[in-house]
């Protein structure tokens, strides 16, 4: 009997990575915002898989699933300049659906929730296998396509979204049906391999669409230099990834992470995690202030990242052991690590303390504080429904009618009477942070 | 003399200056934002949209309620964004405490941590934005502090 009490989170997860890929429309959230994303949604993801493992193969793959596609997003969102969620997508109706599932399952028990016939009949997983493998790559190609022709304005989101979910659904309840998804069971030892590469096969296609359609559509406005300028910006996420491989598959090191102690193993995606957020925030004060020169370059890569990536490799090819066995024992490594850790922690702190106060006297305001005097001037700029110039636009689209005709949702009364005139006064005053 | 000693290192005029040199001397190659990018940053509009029927008919509705009826006008958004990263670093905490290494078999009340602690950190994470809109302290900062160092 397959275990579906991991299924909320594996369907959260793909769907708060992949769902938020729809042209013509190719900036979007990545679900996630970076710490959240890269140091706790992937411990949580982890652990509730239930991976049994955190040196392993899936473990790393869960890593990758929400980390892709919000580097990806904020590379695009510099060259793009836009940010647009799609009708499906992870930071709404995956977060829904996963909230859902988990208060049935803490509400019902495991066993009871998951032992709900959901699973399909026999002759089904093959269709749905067959339709993932097929659907899926068909998607991502016309949408390369779609994204290269100039004036297109793309399928219908809600067309696009609809085909890529179900070949992604269908994906994982044919894979939770053959019972090798969750549980290790006598008969599917390599179960995890086989799910970890079929989730890192998904996130790998729908990361190379929306590089892909970024590329053609800088390839549009600003020529071959500029798509290979975009193109080397990817380059400190591959780097990143790479660290953490040669730190998870150095031969004699995980065998010696698989113990109680959480320590080294948390050091290790720690480190990285905290690389991959600086390099999204040094994505984004480039974006935010025009200048590239925060973006991630050399100093970030070769003076920190690619040591991270060279000192498990070279150490142990150094003396042909293991670097655990190096330091002195599993113990004293683990805490050697942590102290690592936690020391490049600080310096992160350190970092982020420190471009985020720059960024507030450059902007003449607090982080943590509303200034007394702005916010008695302003009064509020719009009441907090309103929708942004571009959430009207794209939602006339979408509906054919505009969002004036869309039903008014139950809000208050000052709320429905603010005109659209407000909104876009709002907008262009001091609308800036438009975020949902 | 510990005392002192401590009293030494706690001056904040010595912490500041120590972490001045530690900014300076470590490898962070840390940011520096210059005048000339405050014109860029004080004008920068954002472009973006949530097209989700979820969003906008329940849970903008929800989030715009805590923030004009509960959410008093002197809390800054950024603390809003701040707090709601709290709850999924809890849940992380709890889990490893039954599962240092992603075992299964958690409790069930674990479960329900999750979902309410993913439940407050997707609402307070819609929140913020309305809440800068709401005291009109919208800026670029505030974005960044959301995608990037929340």
């Amino acid at each position: 009997m397959p275990n579906y009490s991991h299924l909320p989170f594996l369907l959260y997860t793909p769907t708060t990575s992949l769902l938020n890929i729809d042209p013509p429309y190719p900036a979007r959230r990545a679900g996630c915002d970076a710490v959240n994303a890269a140091l706790v949604n992937w411990a949580n993801i982890a652990l509730i898989a239930g991976t049994h493992s955190p040196v392993a193969w899936q473990s790393f793959i869960w890593f990758l699933v929400p980390v892709v596609p919000f580097f990806f997003a904020s590379w695009e969102e510099k060259f793009t300049g836009e940010f647009v969620l799609p009708v499906v997508n992870g930071p709404n109706e995956g977060i829904f659906l996963c909230i859902s599932l988990m208060l049935a399952q803490s509400w019902m028990g495991q066993a009871a929730v998951w032992a709900l016939p959901l699973s399909p009949n026999a002759s089904s997983p093959i269709l749905l296998r067959l339709a993932f493998w097929v659907a899926a790559p068909i998607i991502d190609i016309g949408r390369w396509v779609e994204s290269s022709l100039e004036g297109s304005k793309g399928l219908h989101p809600v067309v696009q979204g609809a085909p890529g979910s179900l070949s992604y659904a269908s994906a994982w309840i044919s894979a939770a049906s053959k019972g090798f998804v969750f549980e290790s069971t006598a008969g599917s030892a390599l179960s995890g391999e086989l799910i970890s590469t079929c989730v890192f096969t998904i996130g790998a296609l729908t990361a190379l669409s929306q590089v892909v359609g970024v590329l053609a559509r800088v390839f549009r406005e600003k020529g071959l230099n500029g798509s290979l300028y975009a193109l080397s910006l990817c380059a400190p996420f591959f780097l990143i990834i790479f660290s953490l491989a040669s730190w998870l598959f150095t031969p004699g090191l995980p065998r010696s992470f698989s113990s109680k102690t959480p320590s080294g193993w948390l050091s290790v995606y720690g480190t990285a995690g905290v690389f991959f957020v600086e390099s999204v925030i040094r994505i984004m004060l480039s974006f935010l202030c025009q200048d590239d020169i925060f973006l991630p370059g050399a100093t970030f890569l070769l003076g920190r990242v690619l040591p991270f990536a060279a000192l498990p490799s070279l150490l142990s090819s150094a003396t042909g052991k293991a670097l655990v066995s190096q330091l002195g024992g599993e113990k004293v490594a683990g805490n050697f690590f942590l102290c690592a850790a936690f020391f490049y922690g600080a310096l992160f702190l350190a970092f982020i303390h420190s471009s985020t106060t720059q960024c507030a006297q450059a902007l003449g305001i607090k982080v943590f504080s509303i200034q007394k005097q702005l916010a008695a001037q302003q009064k509020p700029a719009a009441p907090s429904t309103l929708k942004s110039e571009i959430t009207e636009a794209l939602l006339e689209e979408v509906t054919g009618r505009g969002a004036g005709a869309l039903p008014t949702p139950p809000v208050s009364k000052p709320q429905r009477q603010v005109s659209k005139s407000a909104s876009k006064r709002a907008t262009s005053s001091r609308g800036m942070r438009q975020k949902k | 003399m510990c005392g002192s000693f401590f009293f030494f290192f706690s001056h904040p005029g010595f912490c500041k200056s120590l972490y001045k040199k530690a900014l300076e001397g470590s490898a962070m190659n840390f940011i520096e934002v210059h005048p000339k990018h405050a014109k860029s940053l004080k004008s920068f509009v954002y472009k973006g949209a949530d097209l989700s029927y979820l969003y906008n008919y329940a849970l903008s509705d929800l989030a715009a309620y805590f923030v004009n009826v509960w959410t008093p006008r002197w809390v800054a958004p950024n603390t809003i964004t701040l707090l709601g990263l709290v709850f999924p670093i809890l849940t992380l905490f709890v889990a490893l405490y039954y599962q240092p290494m992603m075992g299964t078999g958690m409790p069930n009340w674990v479960a329900f941590f999750c979902a309410l602690s993913m439940f407050i950190y997707s609402t307070m994470d819609n929140m913020d934005g309305k809440q800068a809109r709401k005291t009109g302290s919208s800026s670029a900062l505030g974005l960044l502090f959301d995608h990037g160092a929340h």
